[in-house]
């Protein structure tokens, strides 16, 4: 509890506590408070609000405290489960979202008014969608919602999407789900169902037409007024017309619903406020998120189940040997051109990756360090599996007439040649070797590492 | 705390390095010929298609220098009216894309036409995943043509009402490095494409009295009735609209759907009953053909076919424009734009259950836009 109320003030760069203050009013506000735990996880949204607009008392700071400890653990939660594999650690992902800094001025001394370096902190985005009063079924926790919110939030968003993970908001689910597969895809009653779909077609329906045009904007909730027009074509809706639509969207696989179900349908959407087809809408979203996410799992656990093919060496080492240089040739050679016409392009970094990792066997790790960038960057720009791809089809492409004759009449010898070759440079040592060789002699041509 | 509430690994969808960036160029194109669709879901489809091709050119034009796409003849660019990019062409091979939007289904869903119609037949079927709201694809998958036909030999295809088809995602093949091998190696006679049934139509000039279909496209209308559109509407994209509902594809017209019957009955001569069946078809040109069919009232066998031409881009018609009505192969009726500032046209006819009607619509330089023909089967018994 006193980690709420205790002021603790660094050395910039240094981390050293320059001073450690107990802001007493707060101290006497919090520890009066009945049930402590329970506050924080479900706070006062009035009072939350007041002391937030007001940074310059005691009380902010300690809400502060509390939120940013939130974050603080939503990132360290972001790491364990993703930063291994994305290669980021708690250092890189924590200014993306913990920005709620406040500047103090030491010349005014520590305990002058402090300055927001940033208008719009995340904290504040935090607080100010909180709905803890509520009481639906979905209300969330102070912590929940920041583990909700932190994933939206655009410099985290950006911060993944650098390193090739792109988060899916539910509106981005809901807008895109084809309306038929609800029906395996959440487990509700065939009403419940008729109800999600007949919401869903109206938002989609809205939601589309105002998206059209703006791809690469993240999909934020619907406003106020998207929600009034969905509410208003159900209003249009007659019994006949709902049947239609169900039909329409299930074909054969349409259950019988009575007709007194089908009213029941209209007169559930009539009922809606604004409020409750929100609350409707995220709830659908909640649960096609589960299933997604229930069947990724399945996903993941049947495929550790299967076996590796078994390697396959193949004839054709010989014959290959002499094509592989003219083919790392013509795959460097087309990739640096591409990069060179590309406004964000860089064919000499390119060159000087392939250098690092193929004649310096430096890891990927290493040659980030060392161009001082992601190494995200560095797996785009070396795309070692691509690389691997092109030498192999550049072979097949331009191979002598002797070898593999009429391969192009015949999908599935081509394949296989393509197979066989790709085992062969991946698997056979003198084959990986040969192929490093080739392009280390020719990047070292063409000016890599200089 | 609910684990699902979490940060979830399956929250993220793992861009792979082969992920594209779509430039903003291709949006605002993509949204340009959307534009020309007024069908909203159809809109929508047709955007994310072309952001699919879109992705699809870019993905060619960064694995490889000399293959590039020819889509001089792809109808999505010039009449936008399936949910799929056809008649691609790289090498000698042909290619339809199709845009995937939603992730991590069993299923993608494809037009009907593109896989009964010959015309559309390709080597290659590409699935672009498009990842919207980034702005970025990637290769989905894609399969073969000679695949595709022995997978639905095997297996029968459920058609929906939509004019879709759900087909598995495990009939597709995954790895993109394989359809680039069959592009950059392959000889397109490997794989055999069926001929192509023709379904040109051919109208003789000046003299319009008598036509001649290599293939008839014949709508039966009698499912209408009971609300419901008939397989070779869907094919088409049409959309049958409800009687309660305005949600008519003829919303840019300055006239709504309901102004314009009700201004076809102001003229006094035509009595439409509510209970009409409506149902509007996309057709070449950005025009919008509206076929209304009922029953004749108090006659046994008898019923009205009434047919509207409006623009989907345009506030009127072109001069010129012409709507004609045949029964059996000769011309009862036929309106032509003479003024400018017209909205629409219409022809209403009335028969017996054992005719049928096709209903032809023309520009001004005499090609046939579109050419449709129409009959009523009533249930047994009630003819």
């Amino acid at each position: 509890m006193s980690n709420f109320y205790t002021q603790v003030i660094l050395n910039p760069g240094q981390n050293e506590v320059v001073k450690k203050t107990t802001i007493e009013t707060a101290k006497i506000y919090y520890e009066s408070t009945q049930e402590q735990e329970t506050y924080f996880e479900h706070p006062n949204l009035e009072l939350l609000e007041s002391v937030w607009s007001n940074y310059n008392c005691a009380a902010a700071h300690v809400l502060r405290c509390l939120v940013s400890h939130h974050i603080f653990l939503a990132c360290k939660d972001l790491t364990t489960k993703f930063g291994a594999r994305y290669k980021f650690d708690l250092r890189e992902l924590v200014p993306s979202a913990l920005d709620d800094v406040i500047e103090i001025r030491p010349s005014q001394g520590y305990d002058s008014s402090p300055y927001l370096t940033r208008d719009r902190p995340l904290a504040i985005k935090i607080l100010n969608s909180f709905r803890p009063s509520s009481k639906e079924k979905n209300s969330k926790s102070l912590k929940n919602w920041t583990f909700l919110i932190i994933r939206q939030y655009p410099d985290v968003y950006d911060f993944f999407l650098d390193r090739g993970m792109c988060f899916r908001s539910i509106w981005g689910i809901l807008k895109d789900k084809k309306l038929r597969s609800i029906r395996t895809s959440i487990e509700l009653s065939p009403i419940e169902i008729g109800i999600a779909q007949i919401i869903m077609k109206f938002f989609q329906q809205v939601y589309i037409d105002s998206r059209r045009g703006s791809a690469g904007n993240r999909c934020e909730q619907p406003t106020v007024e998207s929600l009034d027009k969905i509410r208003v074509f159900f209003k249009q809706l007659s019994a006949s017309d709902i049947t239609l639509i169900l039909k329409e969207i299930n074909g054969d696989a349409c259950q019988a619903i009575t007709a007194k179900e089908v009213e029941g349908i209209r007169l559930s959407l009539l009922k809606l406020s604004s409020d409750g087809l929100l609350t409707e809408l995220e709830n659908i979203g909640e649960k096609l998120r589960e299933y997604l996410i229930k069947r990724k799992k399945a996903k993941v656990s049947k495929s550790n189940d299967t076996k590796d093919e078994e390697i396959i060496y193949s004839p054709y080492l010989e014959e290959f040997k002499s094509e592989i240089m003219n083919s790392v040739k013509i795959v460097i050679d087309q990739e640096h051109q591409r990069l060179s016409r590309r406004a964000d392009g860089n064919p000499s970094m390119y060159l000087d990756a392939l250098y690092y990792y193929f004649c310096l066997n430096k890891r990927q790790e290493e040659i980030a360090l060392h161009f001082g960038v992601i190494q995200s960057k560095v797996s785009k720009l070396l795309r070692k599996e691509r690389l691997y791809t092109d030498i192999v089809q550049t072979i097949i492409e331009f191979r002598s007439p002797e070898i593999l004759p009429g391969i192009e009449k015949d999908i599935n010898k081509l394949k296989e040649a393509s197979d066989k070759l790709m085992n062969l440079i991946k698997v056979n040592p003198t084959m990986t070797a040969m192929v490093r060789e080739a392009v280390c002699q020719y990047t070292k041509i063409k000016g890599g590492g200089q | 705390m609910n684990d699902l509430m979490e940060i979830n690994e399956y929250d993220f969808y793992p861009l792979d390095e082969e992920s594209l960036q779509l430039t903003q160029e291709q949006i605002t194109k993509a949204s340009e010929i959307s534009d020309l669709v007024t069908n909203g879901e159809l809109k929508w489809q047709v955007y994310l298609n072309m952001l699919g091709l879109a992705g699809f050119e870019n993905w060619l034009e960064d694995r490889s220098d000399n293959l590039r796409v020819d889509d001089s003849k792809c109808s999505l660019l010039s009449t936008p009216s399936i949910a799929a990019a056809d008649n691609l062409q790289v090498r000698e091979f042909k290619i339809c894309t199709v845009a995937v939007s939603s992730i991590d289904e069993d299923f993608v869903y494809v037009p009907q036409s593109i896989l009964i119609d010959s015309s559309k037949a390709a080597h290659f079927y590409v699935f672009i995943q498009v990842f919207e709201e980034i702005a970025q694809t990637s290769i989905l998958g894609f399969v073969r043509y000679d695949q595709l036909k022995a997978q639905m030999e095997s297996e029968s295809l459920e058609q929906f009402p939509d004019g879709t088809c759900d087909l598995a995602r495990e009939w597709l093949t995954s790895d993109p490095d394989e359809l680039l091998l069959y592009l950059r190696c392959l000889d397109s006679s490997a794989i055999v494409l069926p001929e192509v049934e023709l379904i040109k139509l051919v109208e003789k000039k000046e003299v319009v009295d008598r036509i001649e279909l290599l293939k008839e496209i014949v709508i039966d209308t009698s499912q209408w009735l009971n609300n419901t559109l008939d397989q070779v509407s869907k094919s088409l994209m049409a959309q049958l609209l409800p009687n309660t509902l305005n949600f008519s594809p003829l919303r840019s017209n300055p006239l709504g759907f309901k102004e314009i019957l009700d201004s076809i009955k102001n003229d006094g001569r035509i009595e439409i009953p509510d209970s009409a069946s409506k149902v509007t078809y996309p057709i070449e040109g950005g025009f919008a053909l509206s076929i209304l069919v009922w029953k004749i009232p108090n006659s046994q066998d008898e019923w009205s076919l009434l047919s509207i031409v409006t623009s989907i881009q345009e506030q009127n018609l072109p001069l010129q424009l012409s709507l004609k009505i045949y029964d059996d192969a000769k011309l009862i009726d036929t309106q032509t734009v003479i003024r400018e500032f017209t909205p629409y046209l219409y022809i209403c006819v009335i028969g017996d259950y054992s005719e049928s009607f096709k209903v032809s619509v023309s520009n001004a330089e005499n090609e046939t836009l579109s050419l449709l023909t129409f009959i009523l089967k009533p249930d047994d018994g009630e003819s």
